[in-house]
Formats: structure tokens, sequence, C-alpha cells
């Protein structure tokens, strides 16, 4: 190769050099993108397979754990979605209220179900019976969140947005 | 190389001694040497120095210089077509300038294709006292020694040492070597004094000499740059590999991803269990707790809970002063572990605020 670049005459030395600069000029920068992306995306699969990691690493932990949690409950007395809405359908009898289900979370033994009741135009100690009778049924069906706003033209008279889950015991699979 | 038309770039060419004529010189310290040689050269010489070419080496004390020239026209144009490629052009008898010179009064010969070059010591200088180039007939050696003792005064007793053979040529690091091909005799010679040595026109040897450096920093930058684009072109390959492999973990990732998410949702799901089973949100019973302490003139137009131990109160008063007096109540509550009054608001007599009750962790409805 050098044999060849000196045995060509100044100019022609000169325009090899200027392209080969050129061609550098264009990769190089991309070569060099190329591999920060790359060493992006690897330190991104890293930490996502060290979160994994941790996960699986504690799997056992968390199953004893839910297995555990799990067997504080009586089944009998868990609820799926359609039963709290049936549950607390009933317990709001006499209530102007609107029940909705919200969304459901579940794992491998049991769901937990959340339901919006939204009570309007009551007054507090109907709001309080309704609330006294789904604590009654507690730690399978119990309040979430609550916020009690008061009617501005009427006194004494509240707007209610209640949230409640219910736990239900999954059967196991298989 | 000897004198050729095809003399590759770079390369060391050796003229023939025999048109060379060689001359012992003294140098004034002074002045440069180079000068004195083309001073001297053109007092000894028939021939303007333009019409030369001519070298010199000098001894290691600085006293003297050997010269040696030759007129131009003894050359062909065939034997010097190759001279302004090759990188120094030196007479062969430059194999006695670059040599460990002898103790002792000596004479050194060599013979190669029927020339025979002489070199004579006087065991003092580093620099032969004599050096000729003859084509000899048989029997005529011993006539040329004897002129030679004549002429340089060397003793009858002077050892002659004899090598034959064509000379050798390699490069020793910094160092270029000149050598009988059996290794007889050996001359080594730093790159600076080698244009000392170079027998070519001196000014033409500067401008060759520009060229060469220049033509160096391109070569250099050519292969560095040559270099550069190997390594790209590495780095993309490295990286074609690295994408692939990357790619495979990432499917790896995205099929455990499921199973992963399925363990966390259970933890999540789990500890909302064993917080569910010994805690619950106690909205009336913080209501209740707070409205105790509630001065007449504060009303409350929201009640909000925020998880399990804290709730925001929107609420108004006629009378702002009622504001501190009610914060203050609260923070004496034994079950309250935060008090904090946010945005208050005074408009046509109405002071409007936000309240946040942070309920202390265990708390289980129970009074102040």
């Amino acid at each position: 190769m050098k044999r060849f670049y000196l045995a060509r005459s100044a100019r022609e030395r000169v325009l090899l050099l200027a392209f080969a600069l050129v061609g550098l000029a264009w990769w190089a920068p991309m070569a060099l993108g190329r591999w920060g992306a790359l060493r992006r995306d690897l330190g991104s699969v890293r930490a996502e397979e060290e979160v994994q990691r941790i996960w699986f690493s504690r799997r056992a932990d968390i199953e004893a754990r839910a297995t555990a949690a799990a067997g504080a409950l009586d089944p009998a007395k868990t609820l799926d979605a359609a039963q709290a809405f049936a549950e607390l359908n009933r317990l709001a009898a006499g209530l102007n209220a609107e029940i909705a289900a919200q969304r459901s979370e579940r794992s491998e033994q049991f769901a937990l179900h959340t339901v919006q009741v939204t009570v309007r135009r009551a007054d507090l100690a109907s709001l309080v019976r309704f609330y006294e009778q789904i604590t009654a049924r507690a730690p399978y069906l119990a309040v979430e969140q609550c916020s009690l706003s008061v009617d501005r033209s009427t006194p004494g008279v509240l707007s209610a947005v209640i949230r409640v889950y219910s736990i239900e015991a999954l059967a196991p699979a298989g | 190389m000897k004198g050729s038309t095809a003399v590759p770039p770079g390369a060391v060419v050796l003229a023939t001694s025999e048109r060379f004529f060689v001359r012992s010189v003294p140098l004034a310290s002074d002045s440069p040497a180079a000068a004195q040689v083309e001073l001297a050269l053109e007092a000894l010489s028939p021939f303007p120095l333009a019409q030369l070419y001519h070298g010199y080496a000098t001894d290691a004390a600085g006293g003297h210089a050997l010269v040696f020239a030759a007129y131009r026209r003894a050359f062909s144009a065939e034997e010097t077509a190759g001279w302004g490629a090759a990188d120094t052009v030196v007479p062969e008898l430059a194999l006695w300038l670059g040599a460990s010179a002898p103790k002792q009064p000596a004479i050194w010969m060599r013979e190669n294709d029927g020339l025979t070059e002489l070199a004579a010591w006087d065991g003092r200088s580093s620099l032969p006292v004599f050096v000729q180039a003859r084509r000899l007939e048989p029997g005529q050696e011993d006539a040329w020694l004897e002129e030679v003792r004549a002429r340089t005064g060397l003793p009858a007793g002077a050892s002659v040492r004899r090598a034959a053979g064509p000379l050798v040529i390699r490069r020793d690091q910094r160092t270029l070597v000149i050598a009988t091909a059996a290794g007889e005799f050996e001359s080594r010679f730093g790159l600076g004094v080698l244009d000392q040595l170079d027998v070519r026109d001196k000014s033409a040897l500067a401008a060759n000499r520009g060229r060469a450096a220049r033509d160096r920093v391109l070569w250099r930058a050519f292969a560095g740059t040559l270099a550069a684009l190997a390594a790209c072109a590495l780095l993309d390959g490295g990286l074609a590999l690295g994408r692939s492999w990357l790619a495979k973990r990432r499917a790896l990732v995205a099929t455990q991803a499921p199973v992963a998410a399925r363990i966390e949702a259970a933890q999540d799901l789990a500890g909302r269990l064993e917080q569910i089973a010994t805690q619950r949100v106690m909205p009336f019973e913080m209501l209740a707790a707070v409205n105790d302490r509630r001065p007449r003139t504060v009303e409350f137009t929201r009640v909000t809970t925020s998880g399990l131990w804290r709730m925001d109160i929107e609420a108004q008063t006629v009378n702002a002063g009622d504001l501190r007096d009610f914060e203050t109540q609260l923070r004496r509550l034994g079950s309250v572990a935060r008090v904090a009054v946010r945005d208050p608001r005074m408009r046509e007599g109405l002071t409007t605020f936000r309240l946040e009750v942070e309920f202390k962790p265990g708390w289980t409805g129970g009074g102040a």
C-alpha cells in the first residue's frame, strides 16, 4: 500500500488523502453514534435484567407471603366483583347512589376488586350508616378512599364519592 | 543497490568508486565544514562545482575531511536515472568512511568485478589518509602498494587486509550499514551524516529531503486515515454482532417480563392484603376527631382521605383569627402527627383555606 501510495503523483496523493478523510468524517461519527446507542440499549437491557433477576430471586418469599396473607382470609366471606357490586347495591338501598366497578388486580391466589360508589344529596346519618355497614364486612369489603362535599345550596346535605375494595379468593389453577 | 535505472523510492544507491577522486582537506573550526569543503573542491578540481558529484566525511576530531568528487559526465544518463528517487547516493568507497579505524597503520583492500579499492590508515585518524580505486592488471598490486606507502608515509610493515565481493546495505534502526558480503569490513552511518556523504547536488538534495518529509507526512496521514476507516469497519462489524446478541437478550427479557410482572403484582397484592388485615381507612372517624376541635365559625366544604392516615379538608370561616386557633387545637391532639394550612385566601370577609391533617400511623379511631 505504501509503495502504491508513494508511486502516485503529489496531486493524486493529496486527492487520495482527501477522499479518505471525507470518508472518515462521514463514517466515524455515524459509527460512534451507533456505538453509543448500542451502549445505551445494553445499559437499559441490563437494568431490566437486573430488575427481573431481583423479582425472580424473591419469588419464593413473595409467594410464601401471599400464601400467608391469603391464609388469614376466610374464603367463604370473600366477594368477587359481581358479589361486591350486588352487596354494595344492597347496602346503599335508600341512598341516591351510583355504583360502578373500576378495576381488578389479580395474583395467583386472590384478586382485589375496586368499586366506586357515588352518593348524591344524602344526610350525614345515612352516609355514616352506609359506611358502618361496609366496615362491618372488613376486611373483605372496606373503604379505600372517601371524599365528602357539602351541597352549598342546601345546608346539611352531602355528596360522597367512596372507593370500596373487595377481596376474592381464587381457586388454584388446574 | 548499485547504480542502475530501476531504483525504488527510498533506496540507497552505491555509485562506483572508480570515477571519484578523494582528497583530505584540513578544516578550520570557525566555519561550517560544507562551505570549506566546497571552497577546497573549487581549488582542487578542474571542473566547476556544479559539474561535480561530491560528498565528504569529517574525522571524529573535526580537524579534517575526506572529500570525494566525480565529474558528472563520467556517469551515463542510464546510471543516474534512478538517483532522483533514491534516498541516498554514496560511492562504494563509503565502505571506508564509517569503519572502526585500526589502531596501527594498515592498508585495507576490496576487489570486486576487476576493480580494487584501497584505504590507507595511519593508525591515528578515524578516517583513512588515502583512498583510491583502480583496475589492476595481474602483478600490479605490489607496485600500487609501494606507491601508496610512498605517498602516505606508511611503514613497510603496515598490515594489509583484503576482502572481495560486492557490498551489502542494510538498515539497523536509525543507522545505515554498508559492509562486505562476508563481513570483513563494515561501516555505520547515522542518518545525520548521510547528507554529507550523498554525492548529489546539495540544493537538489535539500529539495528532495523537503519532498520526502512532505511525502512522509502525507503517507502517515493517509495510513492513519486508512487505519481509522478500518477501525470504523471493525466497529460496525462488532456493532452488528452486538446488536444481534442484544436482540437475543432483549427477547429473553421480553419473554420473562410477564412472569416478573406477575411476581411484582403478587408482591403488591400481598402487601395490600397484609395492610388491609390490620389497617383500614377511617374517613368518618377522622372527620369526627377533627370536627371536635372545629371553631363554630369554620365550615367544611369538602373532605377527602389521602392514603391511610391523611385527610385533606377544604374549609371557610368568617373569622380569620379562628383559623390559627383551629390549627393550634388540632396540633394538641395526641392522635395527629402533622397539621398544615395551605393556600389561605380572604375575599369579601370570607377566609377559605385547605387543611392537611395527618394522623399517626396505627391510630384506631379513638379519642384524642
